[in-house]
């Protein structure tokens, strides 16, 4: 089979440094055997320390993982070493008949797909007592009215004695109203109390950038207050902001955007124990960005895997909002890869434009995708900065490692390359470079 | 941005508050000034909050990016060195990552035999690498390419890897830079580099001169000598020492006649015919002093004046020796053996030998001494092949007598034949556990793994049977095994294509 993986794209699957260190461990031949593909499945055994060697295969179209060792790291170590194994010396795997093992992973792949996409259909018919489904509504609304009457006086009584002081309050200053917001079932606003309490605390400019955030918290208020006189896509983003979620069901019902989309960039934060992964992919046909937001609570594993570069050929259904980025992919054919650059041409100055469009229509916007071609990397003092042939520079985010930044540069060499960052208004975070049709990985 | 400024306005509002201050709507031109007007009939705080709101998005919509001038780039040079291979990077890599990492200075060594070039990617890691282990400086310089010598003239951490190509770099840069530079010239041209240290030597402080002088080692010739024979006169003690001992591995230096012309003297008339007898000099003059006698104390079981006289000993040419006495090296050795001051001749003849290279007074002294510290500077004299002989012929005569080996194998920091491995293994699969120090082993152990030729490792393998039953061994085996595993994979990548993973690829299947 021949490989178009690298060897930076199969560790970015690594749920950990750990398993990254041991998978590349893994991928020496003299650990494998029985090596083989078939299609679009790859499969060996691994010798661990016990006395049966691991049976271990993956479906390098999604790609999907499954291994017969008892690790709750997901992928595991093995796969990681075999995916490596067929980035690095794909040449040996021949394409053969799979055995009974790999056979019948292949046929429940097949029939699960089938069963949920019944599944999914008999939910869509499923319609669930409309009385009591719109008396649990009207008791909601009323209890975040509430709440948000509370949080607007709140916010008054904070510009009446002056933002002077607030540096020496304490943390639970915020955590109370944040909670009382948690209370009134606005978990959303309950979120945005807790980031300002920490910025709270800065310094330089700390002060102006707070207004700017309670300001915007008590537009939300304002907003919330005559919501049903706004049209329908702006009612859905505040709805959003105070912590009302969509129904997946909802969303599957909205109308399907079929393209080939390019998986851009990737990065995982944690909140609490929660990890939150932001998929972002690039519809080639429309030129069109769409986010796919996943979550895992402490050590598990995230549902799909997705590696940068490749291309899904599948229909995403956006939510609903004045600037729909975040979606869902309703139905998807295999993956087929793509390094080369992605399409396009932008300069800095025409992306800051699309930003500054999708924040007016929509100024709740955390991240913001760019994808800048030809740009150059460079340091100034301090800070990083990135400029294209017109000569515009957007900063880089203090996000970015030393290593990281370092590597940039060294990728670059001075001369232009590609990016895909998240901007925030401020800085860009990039996440994905493409050099001489290769592609690397910084998140 | 001063006080005029709308936004200002209302960030000094805020953070007086309102009870001290009522609020003002700024006035502002345009369609947000329109909007703003419609603020005026709300609270003062609703009025404030509202304001910041609508500024403060107003701004964030209406930000343009700043622009600087455009510098001109110098159009990059394709003619740089092929990268290696993906998969070789990806083993650099996991050194840089702190596994295998005693493999590293074999990885470089490999990618600059074959003209090869570490990936972009990994120049940041690398360069760090360099910057802390300053021994591995001169193999990174080879695999860097232009690209890493581009990127380390950004970091002033990395000036190390900036290259000092000429001489003006002599006159203004670093010390550190300066040692490097004068290190690769007097490599190629000797006589320059004496020169060009002849030319600054007044200037130089009195910690650097000994450290310059040092540098003379490399390709050290007669030409050298007049310049060293001048600084047995410096001022400092240690530049006095370096010279000495310099010109003590010069046998036709004026200083190597000298101490010949002293221990002749010591050499009684009738002494030549039965066995050899030295007297002790009765004083340390002030010639002697210049040339080094005196000045440290090479072996501390011995008295002043015997140390005076293994002091002259070293600095005399060991043909004086064959000559004088008409024998061989190990006849020599032999008689030696029998004389009251065995210690000082040997121990003398032994740094001689260094000195000179002269592996014939090596191997006799060695065969002598055997492990010793004076044995140890003999095997360090040796050429590979002596060594190699010396352990294979032990080894062939009883293999379970490696452990006795030991010292000599771990001087050995080539790579070794396919036929010392073999023995070596030979050696391992019939050691007496009882008798073998076993700590000493295991250490050696992690050692044979960097020397043994990678594709023995399947014979390598059948030594985990050997060493089943051994729980001490049995994991020192299993690293031996893993590196010698590592090195096989590494030879492997760099066979690979260097391209391959960076080709177009046409879709999935």
């Amino acid at each position: 089979m021949p490989s178009q993986w690298t060897s930076e794209q199969v560790l970015a699957l690594a749920p950990d440094a750990a398993s990254a260190k041991n998978g590349r461990g893994l991928a020496t031949l003299r650990k494998w055997s029985s090596l083989g593909c078939s299609s679009s499945v790859v499969w060996g055994e691994c010798q661990g320390s016990g006395n049966d060697p691991y049976r271990t295969q993956i479906d390098v179209s999604e790609p999907a993982f499954r291994c017969s060792c008892p690790s709750r790291k997901f992928p595991c170590k093995h796969g990681l070493g075999l995916f490596l194994l067929l980035a690095e010396q794909a040449n040996e795997f021949a394409e053969t008949e799979p055995p009974a093992w790999v056979a019948e992973w292949v046929l429940s792949r097949s029939q699960r797909a089938e069963k949920q996409a019944a599944k999914q259909a008999k939910q869509q018919e499923q319609v669930a007592d409309p009385t009591a489904q719109a008396k649990r509504a009207a008791a909601r609304q009323h209890k975040v009215s509430l709440g948000i009457q509370d949080l607007r006086l709140w916010l008054e009584d904070r510009v009446r004695q002056g933002l002077a002081t607030v540096q020496q309050e304490a943390y639970q200053v915020w955590d109370t109203v944040a909670a009382r917001m948690v209370d009134a079932q606005a978990p959303g606003l309950a979120r945005q109390l807790r980031e300002m309490a920490g910025l709270a605390n800065l310094s330089a400019g700390g002060h102006a950038r707070l207004l700017e955030r309670l300001g915007q918290l008590y537009l939300i208020t304002e907003g919330f207050q005559h919501i049903d006189s706004l049209p329908l896509e702006v009612q859905a983003d505040l709805r959003t902001q105070i912590g009302w979620t969509v129904s997946q069901d909802e969303v599957f019902n909205r109308k399907p955007h079929s393209d080939l989309w390019l998986v851009v960039g990737q990065r995982t934060e944690v909140e609490d124990r929660l990890r939150i992964r932001r998929t972002w992919l690039l519809g080639i046909g429309t030129a069109t960005f769409a986010l796919l937001l996943d979550f895992a609570h402490g050590q598990q594993p995230f549902e799909h895997s997705f590696l940068s570069g490749t291309c899904l050929e599948a229909e995403l259904v956006f939510y609903p909002s004045a600037y729909p980025l975040r979606a869902l992919i309703k139905t998807r054919q295999e993956a087929v890869l793509l390094s080369k650059q992605p399409p396009g041409k932008t300069t800095i100055a025409e992306a800051i434009a699309t930003y500054s469009h999708a924040f007016a229509v929509c100024p709740w916007l955390e991240q913001f995708p760019l994808l800048l071609q030809a740009v150059v990397p460079f340091r100034e003092g301090d800070h990083w900065l990135i400029q294209d042939a017109q000569g515009a520079v957007l900063p880089l985010s203090n996000r970015l490692e030393p290593r990281q930044a370092w590597q940039l540069l060294a990728l670059s060499g001075g001369t232009p390359l590609t990016i895909f960052g998240e901007w925030n208004g401020d800085d860009l975070l990039p996440l994905n470079v493409w050099m001489e049709e290769s592609l690397y990985g910084l998140g | 941005m001063g006080l005029d400024d709308p936004w200002q306005q209302v960030v000094s509002a805020a953070l007086l508050g309102t009870e001290r201050q009522p609020f003002t709507v700024p006035m502002v031109s345009g369609k947000v000034g329109q909007l703003l007007t419609q603020v005026s009939h709300l609270s003062p705080e609703a009025a404030l909050l509202t304001t910041a709101a609508i500024l403060s998005l107003h701004r964030q919509a209406g930000w343009l990016p700043r622009t600087y001038p455009v510098v001109a780039q110098k159009p990059y040079q394709d003619d740089d060195l092929p990268r290696c291979s993906p998969r070789a990077a990806c083993l650099l890599q996991q050194m840089l990552q702190g596994q295998y990492t005693q493999v590293l200075p074999e990885w470089l060594a490999i990618a600059s035999k074959q003209r090869q070039r570490v990936p972009e990617l990994y120049l940041p890691e690398l360069l760090d690498a360099g910057r802390q282990q300053r021994d591995l400086r001169a193999a990174i310089l080879l695999v860097l390419g232009q690209r890493g010598r581009w990127l380390a003239a950004q970091n002033p951490d990395w000036s190390y890897a900036v290259e000092v190509a000429t001489e003006e770099d002599w006159e203004t840069g670093s010390t550190a830079a300066r040692l490097l530079y004068l290190q690769d010239l007097r490599s190629h041209q000797p006589d320059r580099a004496r020169e060009l240290l002849q030319g600054t030597w007044s200037q130089e402080s009195a910690g650097d001169r000994a450290k310059f002088l040092e540098i003379l080692r490399i390709e050290l010739s007669m030409a050298d000598e007049p310049f060293l024979e001048e600084k047995l006169g410096d001022r400092s003690k240690e530049v006095r020492r370096v010279a000495a001992d310099l010109l003590a591995n010069l046998p036709d230096s004026r200083l190597c006649q000298r101490m010949t012309e002293r221990i002749n003297a010591l050499i009684p008339a009738k002494a030549h015919q039965d066995g050899i007898q030295i007297e002790l000099p009765a004083s340390c003059d002030t010639e002697m002093l210049r040339d080094g006698v005196g000045q440290s104390t090479p072996n501390r079981n011995l008295g002043e004046k015997a140390n005076w006289l293994l002091q002259m000993i070293a600095g005399v040419p060991l043909r004086f020796w064959q000559q004088t006495f008409c024998q061989t090296p190990t006849e020599l050795v032999k008689a030696a053996a029998l004389s009251e001051w065995k210690t000082v001749l040997l121990d003398g003849w032994a740094q001689a030998a260094r000195r000179h290279g002269d592996r014939d007074w090596a191997a006799a002294i060695l065969n002598y001494s055997g492990k010793s510290a004076r044995g140890q500077v003999c095997v360090e004299v040796l050429s590979e092949e002596q060594l190699e002989a010396v352990v294979i012929h032990e080894l062939q005569s009883d293999p379970g007598q490696l452990n006795q080996l030991l010292w000599i194998l771990q001087r050995h920091q080539n790579p070794w034949s396919v036929e010392l491995a073999r023995e070596v293994m030979h050696g391992l699969s019939n050691l007496v556990p009882e008798t073998t120090v076993l700590w000493q082993l295991r250490s050696a152990l992690e050692e044979f793994a960097l020397r043994i030729p990678p594709e023995l490792i399947t014979e390598a393998t059948d030594l985990r049977t050997t060493f089943e039953d051994n729980t001490i061994l049995n994991s020192a085996i299993h690293h031996f095994l893993a590196l010698l595993q590592f090195r096989y994979d590494m030879r492997q990548a760099f066979e690979q294509p260097s391209s391959v993973g960076h080709s177009i690829p046409q879709g999935a299947h």
